[in-house]
């Protein structure tokens, strides 16, 4: 019995260790998109924070702000590279333009998690509790409840899938997009089939007195294909996602028309999840606030755990 | 409904009660007060408190939350049930003039600040979960603030250390659940609003490092072989707090997804 608890203790504490280091290098990070990849489907503003960009010649080839990239790209392939690298960008504002990822976003962290997980079952099934009824009682929701979100957390990153699309918000169908299924803007191989196609038909953008944005509503007309005469009429607002057929949508980012730059019309930045987890997780998240406060608030003074 | 300045006076005249009993309690015996003055003061700095938060509720219409201004006035207050949370459910006694302070603080606070600011809120932030994440966490590093006080106290008071160490632990005990409350509270908007319950965000990741140091304190507190490091976890905790509170905005990084915080 001795050696299990030492090598309980040792497992967890390793793992708090290596989960803190993970924690301290585990952040979002932007790279920049190659100007290859940078096309007028797949990107419509860029953000440069530098206040004039000029050409080899001198001339002002660009200057900052939202550059369209009907704009930018014509202008950075008349700078040099030196110049380019002196270039401000930001390509966290840069609305529907970044890409990102994680350095530790793997597999070597859902294994982490899989052995806490292992480890809360173990705890649980074998652990014996000392305290009121009400208080062991807590002390199993909370274990068992972190067991389930750590394994729904694993098995999201597995079964779930999510696409982001760019829609123009003219009515029109089927927005570029083939039949039902919708692709990745990013990522070509990103799809997920909605089962219904969808048309951004408007987009009511109020303001507050001082001109920032108040809220954004976009009316979608949704259609099960092109003999479907009874389009549903949905709406969609930031913070308030909608569900089609399971999946959930949600209003991303809005792009303004700039028809100088050739884009003629208004355009969002969708995003559509598929995920199977949702509900094992939202399980887990509730069952663990409610072990925590039951066993923090029942807790009966005096004792050691160990004794 | 008061006006403006009316709710200015009030809270100037809360704080100066809330100093009132801290005074009191800290010169009771010198002075040889009765025990009433400074529970008669903070009664009734604690019902004028009320009194602005009932104001904020009809300003608005709805909860007194919607301003960073009106969260805090509500923070006044949340120390008075924790006092009596210390004391009574947890018998640790003697720590009065902590909790008085802490509120004359918070409410000195609010009187240099705006009284009914516009709210201009983008439209990320307008959902049910944004004020209870806010308030469960500042409640949360309210009380971890109070905690670390203690354990540093613990360090200079040997003879009251067994004391100190206990209130410190009753503290991080009603912490924890409102550090997890607004975690989750964050996972589920987040699942709301971006589409993922975790986003790997640099505030979030530090948030989870403070949680973890806490849940490491309160795993440790009641084992024989690793009490002895429940005080520096404490502190840790502590600055993993003031990382996530402060650092990480003064860091200028644009990357978070809490930069409006």
């Amino acid at each position: 019995m001795k050696f299990y608890k030492i090598s309980c203790w040792i497992l967890a504490g390793v793992f708090v260790v290596v989960l803190i280091l993970t924690l301290l290098s585990n952040q979002t990070h932007y790279r920049e998109a190659s100007p290859e990849s940078v096309t007028r489907e797949n990107c419509i503003y860029y953000y440069v924070e530098t206040e004039e960009v000029r050409g080899s010649d001198g001339k002002v080839v660009m200057r900052g702000g939202y550059v369209p990239v009907s704009d930018y790209l014509p202008a950075i392939q008349s700078i040099n590279p030196v110049e380019y690298n002196a270039i401000e960008k930001d390509y966290t504002r840069m609305g529907p333009f970044y890409e990102t990822y994680l350095l530790f976003d793997g597999p070597i962290l859902y294994m982490l998690l899989g052995v806490v997980a292992v480890l809360l079952v173990i705890c649980v099934c074998v652990s014996r509790i000392y305290g009121t009824k009400t208080y062991r009682i807590g002390f199993f929701v909370l274990h068992g409840g972190l067991a389930v979100l750590l394994l729904g957390f694993i098995f999201q990153s597995a079964f779930s899938q999510s696409v982001s699309f760019i829609l123009n918000v003219n009515g029109s169908y089927p927005s570029g997009q083939e039949s039902t299924v919708y692709t990745d803007y990013r990522d070509a191989t990103k799809r997920l089939d909605l089962g219904v196609e969808l048309s951004a038909t408007e987009m009511q953008v109020s303001t507050y007195d001082n001109g920032m944005v108040k809220e954004y509503v976009l009316t979608l007309e949704t259609r099960k294909g092109i003999d479907d005469n009874r389009a549903v009429e949905r709406t969609l607002r930031i913070n308030h996602p909608i569900r089609i057929n399971g999946n959930k949508v949600y209003l991303m980012s809005h792009v303004e028309a700039n028809p100088a730059a050739g884009y003629p019309t208004d355009a969002v930045v969708l995003m559509a999840k598929h995920n199977p987890m949702e509900y094992t997780i939202l399980f887990g998240i509730v069952a663990t606030l409610a072990g925590t406060v039951i066993m923090c608030l029942f807790r009966k003074d005096g004792g050691d755990n160990d004794e | 409904m008061m006006s403006n300045s009316m709710l200015r006076i009030l809270l100037a005249i809360t704080a100066v009660l809330y100093y009132a009993a801290f005074a009191c309690s800290l010169f009771e015996k010198k002075a040889k007060l009765p025990t009433s003055l400074k529970y008669g003061f903070w009664v009734a700095g604690a019902a004028a408190n009320a009194v602005a938060i009932v104001n904020n509720y009809f300003h608005n219409g709805h909860v007194p939350f919607i301003s960073i201004f009106q969260v805090l006035i509500v923070l006044g207050l949340c120390f008075v049930p924790f006092y009596l949370y210390l004391t009574y459910v947890c018998k640790c006694r003697g720590y009065f003039p902590v909790f008085s302070f802490a509120s004359a603080i918070v409410l000195t606070g609010t009187a240099f600040m705006e009284t009914n600011p516009e709210s201009y809120y983008p439209p990320a932030l307008q959902s049910p979960f944004f004020i209870p994440h806010v308030l469960v966490y500042m409640i949360a590093y309210c009380l971890g603030a109070v905690a670390f006080a203690l354990v540093v106290l613990s360090f200079f008071r040997k003879q009251k250390q067994k004391d100190l160490e206990r209130a410190a632990y009753c503290c991080i005990r009603a912490l924890f659940p409102f550090m997890t409350c607004g975690m989750f509270f964050g996972a589920i908007w987040a699942d709301q609003v971006w589409g993922d319950f975790w986003s790997w965000d640099i505030k979030e990741n530090w948030s989870l490092v403070t949680w973890l140091l806490f849940m490491l304190y309160l795993h440790c507190y009641r084992r024989k072989l690793l009490k002895k490091y429940t005080r520096i976890l404490a502190i840790l905790g502590f600055v993993g707090i003031i990382i996530t509170f402060f650092f990480v905005n003064v860091m200028n990084n644009t990357s978070s997804v809490h930069v409006y915080s």
